[in-house]
């Protein structure tokens, strides 16, 4: 994975991302292009301040997502969550310029293929038969109705930013602003996260000089774009009854943002690589440093031995350990 | 609230990777002497200790050298009504307990000999390595937010020191970062993050030399990623837990450490209640007594149904559906720990909802307040009469939910509650007292009440949150409150609080005391 060209500041003065912004970008790469399917990683970090570590390690999820082992990858996975789902359960299928509202509806062997089967809910009944290869176009709705469109079908601009194109190659750029997947998932401050995502500016270089925009053109956080726009992450507040997760897509990683959040959501995202983002000047940092390390010792030794992980800078107190999805 | 930018976060990380920390060990051979003296009696009282006469003279000594441990002051501070304290016990201390007359005239005699002597010799440690760079920026941290005044009053009258800034631990969270941090008393009274997430380029930890302070740097994760190497060759230079003493116990370490004295709740409690006025209705609740910031200190229930509301600068935790609300928020007082800020009615005293409410009544307020007044009089005298136990026991006869129980029943009955939240449990209390005929006036009149509460309680976080947004963290941190005008017909002014310490104990207390914060100096 090439590294990201970025920067911040504004257009008269442009400095290049520090240390530890880079090292929150490599992290967030290296979960998502993590080689063992059968494990997830996690991760906690002792921090100075939780300002910028979520919203970068998330831009790092979605840039590793589009490395080229990843795309196959993805789309088995999503197409193993979205069998599992019960008959009748609201989904959105994106289908080229369009957003149509369907019903999963099963599983169905054609040629020797397993395909979903998608209903709509329209007069004329339309079916549609997805592959595995297809299942990215397939999204689960938000539970705030508001998101799921009202009419059964909608047609989409899909519209790529010059600081999104100058990122990526033109191919995964096309690919973030029309196929949704939930890379990452923060539980964390909303407040302060959006002035992050949404107002910070950024810059990538180019021949001719610097693409300015901002984290969500990239990271495309469900709640801060419109209905019609794909999604790569989402943010939950930590009072949020969606923190629950009950039948909603599967993120990539969990970043718990804070001690609070870490305590309270912990046994309900078991089936995510977990960033623990604590940070130490808060009121609740022992209690839940304590929780972690329970979690720790509970890993086996064998398993706290990790290869091929960015380098971590010494001076930010790190645990990390794999475990068994469940 | 301003949320951090790069700029600021990097510094952040500059400061946690290269910061120096200076260990600098004070010395004076006479307080030297008056302390060992004073350790030498507190170790030899054994159970005497705990006799009245010695506990005075204890606590007057404890916080005497606890206040010359935590601050730059000259050694003579309040040393003169020591000296006359001492002087004033001596003979009832022959006639009860001679043997320790002996023992309790060396410190008469030390302290005597330091009284004209007007050494400060953390001051004039901390000038010896300020004087080369005066206009930086440099902070002292003391242990104590009371501390702030005395030392301000001393250091204002130096010109070197003139631009130095009294700090407290909640300041250095923030993204406020000095040159130099000076840290008074031992390591182990201050919060880990002051070491490990410094604000500053460089911290000087300043102690006396008998003053025990083994620093055991202790990892934060059971097992750091210590094989993983860095390309960052510079860290070491951070110094953070330079002084490894890998052989001491943590044990051993606790038993060593100086301790802060203790907070005489006993006498703090009942200066409170002096203070605050009682209502005669002879209602009785479980209170804590809560020490505040500005020298404040109030009761609050200790129910495990009450709730409060407080600022949260800490976590931006949402206490409801939208997030604006996330910096107020209304929780379990159980849950309350020093650095939270607490909401008070300082203008009016006493519930700030109610005032708001019975605005939002309008003219039914009285007569509402007046409804509910009855069936709670009928179930109290029940209570009275017959006992928490058997009236519970009625209540579950007559279809009360499991939610019946004495410690609910209690605050059933009491005048912060407004009714049961279960239906079942208000309808049980109406037949109980003998009002299930109109039990439908009642409980509607109960739902206006708490409809108007709640709306009272919107009508507060908004306009908290107008005000919050332009706050400057970094000086409510530094004033450890801040209060908030109403308008006059929603009945004076609040006030949040920093907690700055929470009475282990709960005593009972008239009811009509909780929630008046009053002044609280010397205790």
């Amino acid at each position: 994975m090439a590294p990201l060209n970025l920067y911040y500041g504004n257009t008269a003065n442009w400095e290049p991302l520090p240390g530890w912004g880079c090292f929150f970008l490599d992290l967030g790469i290296a979960l998502t292009t993590y080689g063992n399917t059968q494990k997830r990683m996690v991760v906690g970090l002792a921090l100075p301040t939780r300002s910028y570590a979520a919203s970068l390690i998330s831009l790092g999820a979605t840039t590793g997502k589009f490395a080229s082992t990843n795309r196959d990858r993805e789309a088995i996975r999503r197409f193993q969550q979205l069998s599992e789902l019960k008959n009748g359960t609201p989904l959105i299928y994106r289908k080229k310029r369009e957003l149509i509202k369907v019903f999963f509806d099963g599983l169905e062997v054609m040629d020797g293929e397993t395909k979903l089967r998608l209903n709509t809910m329209s007069t004329k009944g339309e079916r549609y038969w997805i592959t595995s290869k297809q299942a990215l176009q397939v999204e689960f709705p938000t539970k705030s109705s508001s998101i799921v469109p009202k009419r059964p079908s909608r047609r989409i601009n899909a519209h790529l930013s010059p600081f999104l194109s100058s990122l990526f190659d033109s191919e995964t750029a096309a690919t973030i602003v029309s196929q949704s997947s939930l890379d990452s998932l923060i539980i964390g401050s909303l407040w302060r996260l959006k002035e992050e995502i949404q107002d910070q500016q950024f810059g990538a270089k180019t021949d001719v000089g610097f693409a300015a925009g901002v984290l969500q053109d990239v990271v495309r956080v469900r709640r801060f774009s419109k209905a019609t726009e794909t999604y790569r992450s989402e943010i939950y507040y930590v009072a949020s009854k969606d923190c629950e997760n009950s039948g909603q897509e599967i993120p990539t990683i969990i970043i718990f943002e804070g001690a609070t959040s870490f305590l309270r959501w912990r046994n309900f995202w078991r089936q995510s690589h977990w960033v623990v983002l604590f940070d130490q000047t808060e009121l609740e940092f022992d209690v839940a440093v304590q929780a972690f390390n329970g979690e720790y010792i509970m890993s086996s030794v064998n398993d706290r031995e990790i290869s091929n992980f960015p380098l971590i800078p010494t001076h930010i107190p790190t645990a990390m350990y794999q475990e068994a999805y469940q | 609230m301003k949320v951090f930018s790069i700029a600021e976060t990097n510094k952040l990380y500059r400061h946690m990777k290269h910061c120096r920390i200076h260990e600098q060990v004070v010395y004076h051979q006479t307080l030297q002497k008056l302390c060992n003296a004073i350790r030498d009696i507190e170790n030899n009282l054994g159970e005497h200790a705990q006799e009245e006469f010695w506990q005075e003279i204890l606590l007057e000594l404890r916080k005497f050298r606890f206040i010359l441990y935590a601050a730059p002051i000259p050694i003579n501070f309040q040393l003169r009504n020591i000296i006359h304290l001492l002087k004033s016990s001596k003979k009832n201390c022959e006639l009860l307990f001679p043997s320790s007359v002996l023992r309790l005239q060396i410190i008469i005699d030390t302290a005597t000999e330091l009284l004209d002597t007007p050494d400060n010799p953390m001051l004039e440690r901390i000038l010896e390595l300020v004087l080369p760079e005066s206009s930086s920026k440099i902070a002292i941290l003391l242990k104590e937010t009371y501390l702030v005044s005395i030392v301000e009053e001393i250091i204002k009258t130096n010109p070197v020191l003139q631009n130095v800034e009294l700090v407290n631990k909640y300041q250095l969270r923030g993204i406020r970062c000095y040159q130099k941090l000076f840290v008074i008393g031992p390591h182990y009274w201050f919060p880990n993050y002051i070491f490990r997430t410094p604000r500053t380029e460089e911290v000087y930890y300043l102690r006396y030399s008998w003053i025990p302070d083994t620093w055991v740097k202790k990892p934060i994760f059971i097992e750091p990623v210590s094989h993983i190497t860095s390309t960052d060759t510079t860290t070491k230079s951070a110094g953070i837990g330079d002084a490894i003493h890998k052989n001491t116990s943590e044990r051993r370490e606790d038993l060593e450490q100086e301790k802060v004295p203790e907070i005489n709740w006993h006498k703090l409690s009942a200066k409170v209640l002096k203070s605050t006025l009682d209502d005669h209705t002879q209602e009785t609740v479980l209170a804590k007594l809560y020490l505040l910031a500005k020298d404040q200190a109030v009761f609050l229930e200790a129910s495990e149904n009450a709730k409060v509301h407080v600022l949260d600068f800490e976590t931006n935790e949402g206490g409801d559906e939208e997030e604006d609300t996330q910096q107020i928020k209304r929780i379990p007082i159980n849950k309350l720990q020093p650095g939270m800020f607490i909401l008070l009615r300082t203008g009016g005293g006493g519930d700030y909802i109610i005032p708001i409410a019975n605005r939002i009544l309008g003219e039914m307020a009285v007569k509402y307040r007046d409804i509910q007044e009855q069936w709670k009089t009928l179930l109290k005298k029940e209570v009275d009469v017959r006992g928490l136990l058997a009236v519970c026991i009625d209540l579950l006869d007559y279809g009360g939910s499991k939610h019946v129980n004495e410690t609910n029943l209690r605050y059933w009955i009491s005048s912060r509650n407004i009714r049961p939240q279960d239906d079942k449990d208000f309808s049980a209390i109406m037949k109980l007292v003998g009002l299930q005929d109109k039990a439908m006036l009642y409980q509607e009149v109960a739902n206006k009440i708490e409809t108007a509460h709640r709306k009272a309680g919107f009508h507060i976080r908004k306009l908290l949150i107008k005000q919050i947004a332009t706050t400057n963290l970094h000086e409510i941190h530094k004033k450890g409150y801040m209060e908030f005008e109403l308008l006059e017909s929603d009945g004076g002014s609040l006030t949040a609080f920093r907690i700055e310490h929470i009475s282990p104990n709960s005593s009972t207390i008239p009811a009509s005391r909780i929630g008046h914060p009053v002044l609280a100096k010397d205790y």
